[in-house]
C-alpha cells in the first residue's frame, strides 16, 4: 500500500533533485532574500529609532488609522461579496437577458484604477460636482451628502473590486457539478434550502480567495484613500513620509500594515487547505438548466443594471466626457508624452527583470519540491501581500542607507516593482509549468541533454506562454502603481498615474481626464482581456490577479 | 563511453546488486535490495503489480532516481551507488515512457532527432534509419497531435533507438493502446529490437505481454524480484505462491499433504512441490490454475460444490465455482456442453498438471 502511493507520488512528483542543492537553489534564495528584504529592513528601522518601537507602535493613532481600516477593508469585502455573488448566479444560472454582456460588464471595473474612480467620484459627486449641479438645476437641492471620507472611500473601491469576487465564484460555479444541486432538488429541498445548504457552502472556499483579494487590494489601495481624504495606513504613511522631519513613524505604520496584510494573507493559506472539495468534480460537467426568473427578471435585470451603470458606464463616460470636453475647448489637456513613455518604460523593465527573477522560483516551486523550495516560493508569495507604499518607504530607507548609488534612479522603483508584482508572474509561469509532463523533460535527460540544456530547448519553449502572460500582467500591473512610483520615482519622474493623481489632487480635472483615458486604454483593456484568460483556465482566484 | 562491444562475452550489460531506492517520505523503500542482471542482447521484461516498484528500476537505471545502497553498472562501469551518480544525459540510456512523453513542440523528425548528436551530418543517417524502422518514414514534419496513439509510441521508440542506446527501457510501452493495437506493436516491437541487436529491459503488469515478448522474465513484488528466469520455467516452476499466483490467473487455496495428493475443500488432487519434497500432514497453499482444472459430473457423496456464476467468453467459459465454505473459485473451461447455474460439479487436475503447492508460511 505504502509503496502504491509511492510510485503515485513518482509519477507527478518529477525530477525532484535528491542531490538536494542546486545553482537554482542559489538563485532561488536570492530572489526570495530580495522578497524579505523590505520586510526585514522595516522591522530593523522600528525597533532602533531613536523612540522605543513600542511607542512608535502603540499611539492612540495608530489605534484610529487601524480601526479606520478595518472597517473600510470589512465594508468593502462585504460590498463585494453582495454585489459578486448574485451577479455571477444570475450571469451563469438564470435564464437573465444579455447574460455575457453583463459578465464582461462585471469583470471591465478591474481595468479602471483606483485613483481614476475616485477623480471620478470627486467631480460627479462632490459638494460642488456634476450630480449636485445637476440636482440643483432640477429640484433646487444644494445639498447632497459628502462624498469625502468613508463613504466615498467604501462606494469607489467596492464598485471597482467586486470583479475579485466575482470571477473565481463564476468560475466555481461553472464547474460545478449541477447533479449534486439536483440531487438536493430531488430529495426534497427547495431551490432557497438547496442554495443555502448546497451551493453556497460549494462557493465558500471561491468566496473567501475573491475576498481576500478584495481585503488586500483595499487595505493596500492608496489611490482612492488619498484622493477622498479618509485615512488610512496608506494616506496616513505618506503624509508622514511627506511631511514629518523623523520618518519613524512612517517605519512603524508600514510595519503594521504589512503585520495587518501578512495575517489577511494567512487567511487566504488556510482557506486554500480547505479548498479541496470545490474542486472535486473534474472531468465533464453537463450544463445545468437555467432558472426561469419569471416576474423576478426585472429586479434582477435592475440590480445588474445598476451595478454596471455605475461601476463602468458612469467613470468610463465622464472619464471621457472631461476629456472631450477639454480637446474641443483647446485646453491644456495634460497629456504628457514624457509621462506616457516613462510609463511604457518602466512597465517594460518591470515586466523584464521580474520574469527573470519568477522562472527560476516556478522551475523550483513545481519541479524541485523540498523544504527549501517550498521556503522560496512562499517568500516569494509575500509580495503578493505587501502593500506597494510599505515597500516603497522600507526602499526609501534602503536606498538612504544601503543601495546608495541607486537611490533617487529607476533602479530601485523596478525593484519595488519587482518585489511587488514577483507574485504574478509566479503564478502564470507555475500553472504552464504545471501542464508540462515532467517525463518530457526526463526524456530529454536520457537523449543526452543536461539539465541547463533541458531547461533552454524544452521547459522554456514549452512554458513560454506562461512567460509572457506573466510579463504582459506585471506590465500592466507597473503602468497602473501609484504609490510606489509617487515615493520611489526620481525627482521630477512623472507617469500617467503620478499626472493623473496630482492633477486630481489639485483639483485640475479637465487635465486628469485625458491622462485617464489614455491609461484605461492603454493599461486597463489589456489587464482585462489577461483576466478573463485566467478566469476561463482556472477557478481559483489566483495571485495572477494582485492588485491593479 | 562503455558500449556493449567493449565488453568480454557473456559479462552481462547490466548489474543490479542490492539496489535500494527510497523516495522521500516514504516509510518503506521502493526498491530493497534488489539484485539484478541483464545479458547483452537480451530482452527481458519485468512482471509486477502496480506499486511492486517495476516502474522504480527503470527509472534507477536511466538515472532518473537515486541509488541509496548497492549498485548499479552497465557496460562494466558503476554508474550508480550511493557515492556515485552518473547523470542521466551520460547513461546512453533510451527510455520509452508509457505516456509517450513526446515533445510537443517539436515535429516527428526533431522529436527523434533530439538525442542524436551531429543531427544535420553524420546523425542524419541514423536518424532516417531509425524512422524507416518504425515505418513512420514520410510523417517527419507532423507534430505529435496530429499522430494515433500507435504512431506516437512509435516516434517515441524511434526517438530512443536514433541516439543507439545501450539498453532500451520500456515503461509499460503498451498500455495506453486498445489491445488490437497492442498486440500488432508488440510484435513490431520485438521485431525491431532484436533485427537492431538493442538490450532491452519492459516492465508491464500485462501477464501476456511479459511472457510472450520475454527471453527472460524477472517477477517484481514489494520492490524485490522474486523470481528470474525463461517464461516456461518460471510458468512450470514457479518458487513461491505469490510468482505462481502472478504468473497464471489462479486460485490459491489452503491443503494438507495426504501421499500423493494434496486435499482441498476444492477437491484432491495430484500434485507436484516445486520446494522439494514434503512429508504427510504438511499444511501448504495450493495454486489452482484456472486453465488447469477440469470439471466432472457429480457421482453422489463427497461435500458440496455448486456453479454458481458463468461467464461465456467464447472459446472458453469461465465459471465460479461455490466451495463448501462459500468461498468461489473460477474454472475455465472449452465453451462445449455448457453447464448451468447450480449444477454440483467435481473438480479434478488433469494427471500431466498437478496442482502447485507450498508449505504454508509459518
Amino acid at each position: 500500500m505504502t509503496s502504491l502511493r509511492m510510485e503515485t507520488a513518482s509519477r507527478f512528483g518529477a525530477l525532484r533533485s535528491r542531490s538536494g542543492f542546486t545553482p537554482l537553489h542559489l538563485v532561488g534564495i536570492g530572489v526570495a532574500a530580495l522578497v524579505l528584504l523590505p520586510i526585514v529592513y522595516l522591522v530593523i528601522r522600528t525597533f532602533t529609532a531613536d523612540s522605543s518601537a513600542a511607542d512608535l507602535i502603540l499611539r492612540q493613532r495608530t489605534a484610529e488609522i487601524l480601526l479606520r481600516s478595518i472597517l473600510l477593508v470589512g465594508l468593502v469585502t462585504a460590498g463585494s461579496i453582495l454585489i459578486a455573488v448574485p451577479m455571477a448566479w444570475l450571469t451563469l444560472r438564470t435564464n437573465l437577458p444579455w447574460r455575457n454582456l453583463w459578465t464582461v460588464g462585471a469583470v471591465l471595473p478591474l481595468v479602471i484604477p483606483s485613483f481614476i474612480g475616485a477623480f471620478v467620484a470627486v467631480i460627479a459627486l462632490s459638494p460642488r460636482g456634476m450630480l449636485q449641479d445637476l440636482l440643483d438645476l432640477l429640484f433646487g437641492i444644494e445639498r447632497i451628502p459628502n462624498i469625502f471620507g468613508l463613504p466615498g472611500a467604501t462606494l469607489v473601491l467596492t464598485l471597482l473590486t467586486f470583479p475579485y469576487v466575482f470571477i473565481p465564484v463564476r468560475a466555481s460555479l461553472r464547474r460545478m457539478d449541477p447533479a449534486l444541486e439536483e440531487m438536493a432538488r430531488n430529495l426534497g429541498h427547495g431551490s432557497f434550502a438547496t442554495f443555502r445548504y448546497v451551493t453556497f457552502p460549494l462557493l465558500r472556499p471561491a468566496i473567501s480567495a475573491g475576498a481576500v483579494l478584495t481585503a488586500l487590494y483595499t487595505l493596500s489601495d492608496f489611490g482612492a484613500v488619498s484622493l477622498l481624504r479618509y485615512e488610512t495606513f496608506t494616506w496616513a504613511i505618506f503624509i508622514q513620509y511627506d511631511t514629518a522631519f523623523d520618518r519613524s513613524i512612517a517605519a512603524a505604520l508600514s510595519l503594521v500594515l504589512v503585520a495587518v496584510a501578512l495575517g489577511i494573507l494567512a487567511m487566504d493559506i488556510a482557506s486554500r487547505g480547505q479548498g479541496r472539495y470545490h474542486r472535486s468534480t473534474v472531468g465533464s460537467v453537463r450544463p445545468p438548466r437555467p432558472v426561469k426568473l419569471g416576474a423576478w427578471r426585472w429586479p434582477a435585470l435592475a440590480f445588474v443594471s445598476i451595478v454596471t451603470a455605475l461601476s463602468l458606464i458612469a467613470p468610463l463616460g465622464i472619464v471621457s466626457y472631461w476629456a472631450i470636453r477639454g480637446v474641443a475647448r483647446g485646453e491644456d489637456v495634460g497629456l504628457d508624452w514624457t509621462a506616457f513613455s516613462n510609463s511604457l518604460q518602466a512597465g517594460g523593465l518591470a515586466a523584464l527583470f521580474t520574469t527573470l527573477a519568477a522562472v527560476p522560483v516556478a522551475i523550483l516551486a513545481v519541479r524541485h519540491r523540498g523544504l527549501i523550495s517550498l521556503s522560496i516560493e512562499r517568500a516569494a508569495y509575500l509580495g503578493f501581500g505587501l502593500p506597494g507604499i510599505a515597500v516603497a518607504l522600507a526602499l526609501v530607507f534602503l536606498g538612504i542607507n544601503v543601495f546608495t548609488p541607486i537611490y533617487q534612479t529607476r533602479a530601485l522603483l523596478i525593484l519595488a516593482y519587482v518585489i511587488l508584482f514577483l507574485p504574478a508572474s509566479i503564478g502564470a509561469i507555475r500553472a504552464s509549468l504545471m501542464q508540462v509532463n515532467p517525463r518530457i523533460e526526463e526524456a530529454a535527460r536520457g537523449l543526452g541533454r543536461s539539465s541547463l540544456q533541458v531547461v533552454w530547448s524544452v521547459t522554456l519553449p514549452l512554458v513560454m506562454p506562461g512567460v509572457l502572460a506573466g510579463a504582459a500582467t506585471v506590465f500592466l500591473l507597473t503602468m497602473k502603481e501609484l504609490p510606489a512610483t509617487l515615493i520611489l520615482g526620481p525627482i521630477g519622474f512623472q507617469t500617467l498615474a503620478t499626472d493623473i493623481w496630482g492633477f486630481t489632487e489639485e483639483a485640475f480635472f479637465a487635465k486628469a481626464a485625458v491622462p485617464a483615458l489614455v491609461l484605461i486604454l492603454s493599461a486597463g483593456i489589456p489587464t482585462a482581456f489577461l483576466l478573463f484568460r485566467d478566469a476561463q483556465l482556472s477557478s481559483s482566484a489566483s495571485s495572477e490577479s494582485t492588485a491593479i | 563511453m562503455a558500449s556493449a562491444n567493449d565488453l568480454q562475452p557473456g559479462a552481462p550489460l547490466l548489474e543490479m546488486s542490492d539496489v535500494c531506492v527510497t523516495y522521500p517520505g516514504a516509510a518503506s523503500p521502493a526498491l530493497d535490495n534488489l539484485s539484478l542482471s541483464v545479458q547483452t542482447g537480451e530482452f527481458l521484461t519485468i512482471l509486477g503489480r502496480s506499486g511492486s516498484g517495476k516502474t522504480t528500476v527503470l527509472r534507477a537505471i536511466a538515472g532518473l532516481e537515486r541509488v541509496h545502497h548497492g549498485q548499479l553498472s552497465i557496460g562494466g562501469r558503476v554508474v550508480a551507488d550511493p557515492r556515485t551518480h552518473v547523470k542521466p544525459e551520460n547513461r546512453r540510456v533510451g527510455m520509452v515512457f508509457q505516456d509517450y512523453a513526446l515533445f510537443p513542440h517539436l515535429s516527428v523528425i526533431d522529436n527523434v532527432a533530439f538525442g542524436v548528436q551531429d543531427s544535420g551530418g553524420s546523425g542524419r543517417a541514423s536518424i532516417i534509419r531509425a524512422l524507416e524502422m518504425v515505418g513512420l518514414d514520410g510523417y517527419e514534419e507532423r507534430y505529435p497531435h496530429e499522430l494515433s496513439g500507435g504512431q506516437q509510441q512509435r516516434v517515441a521508440l524511434a526517438r530512443s533507438l536514433a541516439p543507439d542506446p545501450v539498453i532500451l527501457l520500456l515503461d509499460e510501452p503498451f498500455s495506453n493502446l486498445d489491445r488490437q493495437l497492442r498486440g500488432t506493436l508488440r510484435r513490431d516491437v520485438l521485431d525491431i529490437v532484436e533485427s537492431n541487436g538493442t538490450t532491452a529491459v519492459l516492465v508491464t503488469h500485462d501477464r501476456e505481454e511479459a511472457l510472450g515478448m520475454a527471453d527472460r522474465i524477472a517477477i517484481m513484488e514489494a520492490g524485490r524480484v522474486l523470481q528470474v528466469g525463461a517464461p516456461v520455467d518460471l510458468y512450470s516452476n514457479s518458487t513461491s505462491s505469490e510468482v505462481a499466483q502472478l504468473i497464471a490467473p489462479s486460485n490459491t487455496v489452503r491443503g494438507r499433504i495426504a501421499g500423493p495428493y494434496v486435499d482441498t475443500e476444492a477437491g484432491r488432487f495430484r500434485y507436484r512441490s516445486p520446494q522439494g519434497p514434503l512429508g504427510n500432514g504438511v499444511f501448504v497453499d495450493a495454486v489452482l490454475r484456472v486453465h488447469d482444472l477440469e470439471l466432472g459430473p457429480w457421482e453422489g457423496g463427497g461435500a458440496l460444490r455448486t456453479v454458481r456464476y458463468r461467464e461465456y467468453q467464447g472459446e472458453f467459459t469461465e465459471y465460479g465455482i461455490e466451495l463448501p465454505s462459500l468461498r468461489r473459485i473460477y474454472v475455465r473451461r472449452r465453451s462445449i456442453a455448457p453447464l448451468e447455474i447450480g449444477t454440483r460439479v467435481v473438480i479434478t487436475a488433469p494427471f500431466d498438471r498437478p496442482v502447485l503447492v507450498y508449505p504454508e508460511q509459518p
